[in-house]
């Protein structure tokens, strides 16, 4: 991943982490380390793609893509953050 | 047979909802409409106030459409359009009018989803009125009034007589710059301005404003997107704004569909089915989607959809 990709993603879970209102930092370290007074979890780019959540050596979850991995960093940091469900409305009727 | 359009109108307590009401259904251009108002006190007046035929006005009573009789308001638009289907009824459009208390989210939700009614109803405009003598003071001391400013495609300005615009008006501008602000005197207004057009067509603004704790910015892209990257971005959005996430409405350039574009409409977590246009409506072929929202940040919006269209993309080539 470029860096510029990898700055990208860093500023994404950055984002996300205040929007969960959760003290934390994201550094760059083959792929990213998100301290947190609880925990450390790291996250590590997944061949060919995809990400691996990691708390502590342990593996706790491989993603996709960054839907996913956002999922399981709010579960692990910000389990009680209000989480909502994109609902699509109906389809006009023909 | 084709879907209804159906409007709301909010706007705080006092703020001449039912006077622009009363006004617009003069008008020969709304003959043709069916109200539904709902009103908060015990025993309700505004409908006495509303000049039409019996049949086309229906009063909702006894709670707030927003919280205690949401489920009426399906009902009694599944009604309309029953006797509507049975030839009962003619009217080609719905303005439902709100207590002054209401929550235009939950009410604009219930229109989108509901399954009896959704199907055959298109959400065509919300409108709030804000008076120019306490608006002001209204924004300040009621939430719910700014919510009810924010959400809305069009502002307006009402008792513009009573008392000079101009601050509120660069207020509202701050608050919702994407809905045009019109002036009704005692309810005078061009029903055109409220009730046709599209309410995309007004999504072209660069400047992020701020006001009242709302925040309204606009994402643009060049470059088109694959269509799984604005599901992605849209089911991160629900699932991590809640509601921070006021509104987000926009025309998307999507990868599958050239020359197309998808206009896109969500209130909160709700979204509608993307609707597919023709053509672009002018010449600027960018991806613009405006977010309405209570927090959330510009920068990261635009990081996380162009960070969903790197993933896409590198599934897409390999």
């Amino acid at each position: 991943m470029s860096s510029h990709k990898t700055a990208r993603v860093a500023s994404v879970l950055s984002g996300a982490l205040r929007l969960w209102e959760v003290s934390a930092t994201v550094e760059h370290a083959d792929g990213f380390l998100v301290r947190a007074p609880s925990m450390t979890l790291r996250i590590a780019p997944e061949v060919p793609r995809g990400w691996l959540v990691f708390r502590d050596d342990h593996l706790l979850a491989t993603h996709a893509g960054l839907p996913g991995l956002l999922r399981t960093l709010r579960q692990e940091l910000a389990p009680h953050a209000p989480r909502g469900r994109l609902i699509i409305g109906s389809q006009p009727r023909a | 047979m084709s879907p209804v359009p159906i409007s709301v109108v909010t706007g705080f307590l006092g703020s001449g909802k039912t006077t622009l009401l009363a006004r617009l259904l003069r008008d020969p251009a709304l003959a043709r409409t069916a109200v539904i108002v709902n009103e908060f006190g015990e025993v309700g007046l505004d409908h006495l106030l509303l000049e039409a035929s019996d049949e086309e006005i229906v009063l909702l009573e006894g709670g707030c459409l927003c919280c205690k009789v949401r489920g009426d308001l399906v009902r009694t638009a599944g009604e309309l359009l029953t006797r509507r289907a049975r030839g009962d009824a003619a009217f080609d459009r719905i303005v439902v009018e709100t207590t002054g208390l209401a929550d235009p989210a939950p009410i604009l939700h219930a229109l989108m989803t509901d399954r009896e009614v959704a199907g055959s109803l298109r959400l065509e405009s919300v409108i709030a009125t804000v008076d120019c003598a306490a608006g002001a003071a209204t924004l300040d001391a009621h939430p719910q009034s700014v919510k009810q400013a924010a959400l809305a495609d069009r502002l307006v300005l009402t008792k513009t007589d009573l008392a000079d615009s101009r601050a509120l008006a660069e207020r509202l501008r701050r608050l919702n710059p994407a809905a045009p602000q019109l002036t009704a005197v005692h309810g005078a207004i061009d029903p055109s301005l409220l009730f046709h057009g599209s309410p995309y067509e007004r999504s072209v603004y660069s400047d992020a404003t701020h006001a009242d704790g709302v925040t309204t910015f606009c994402l643009r892209r060049s470059e088109p997107l694959h269509a799984v990257t604005l599901t992605l971005f849209l089911q991160v959005l629900a699932e991590h704004c809640g509601e921070k996430l006021l509104r987000l409405k926009g025309l998307v350039d999507v990868v599958e569909s050239p020359g197309r574009p998808a206009v896109i409409h969500g209130v909160q977590h709700v979204f509608h089915p993307p609707a597919w246009l023709d053509a672009w409506p002018d010449g600027d072929r960018s991806t613009r989607i405006v977010v309405i929202s209570q927090g959330l940040d510009a920068g990261w919006m635009q990081d996380l959809l162009e960070a969903l269209e790197d993933e896409v993309k590198a599934c897409s080539i390999s």
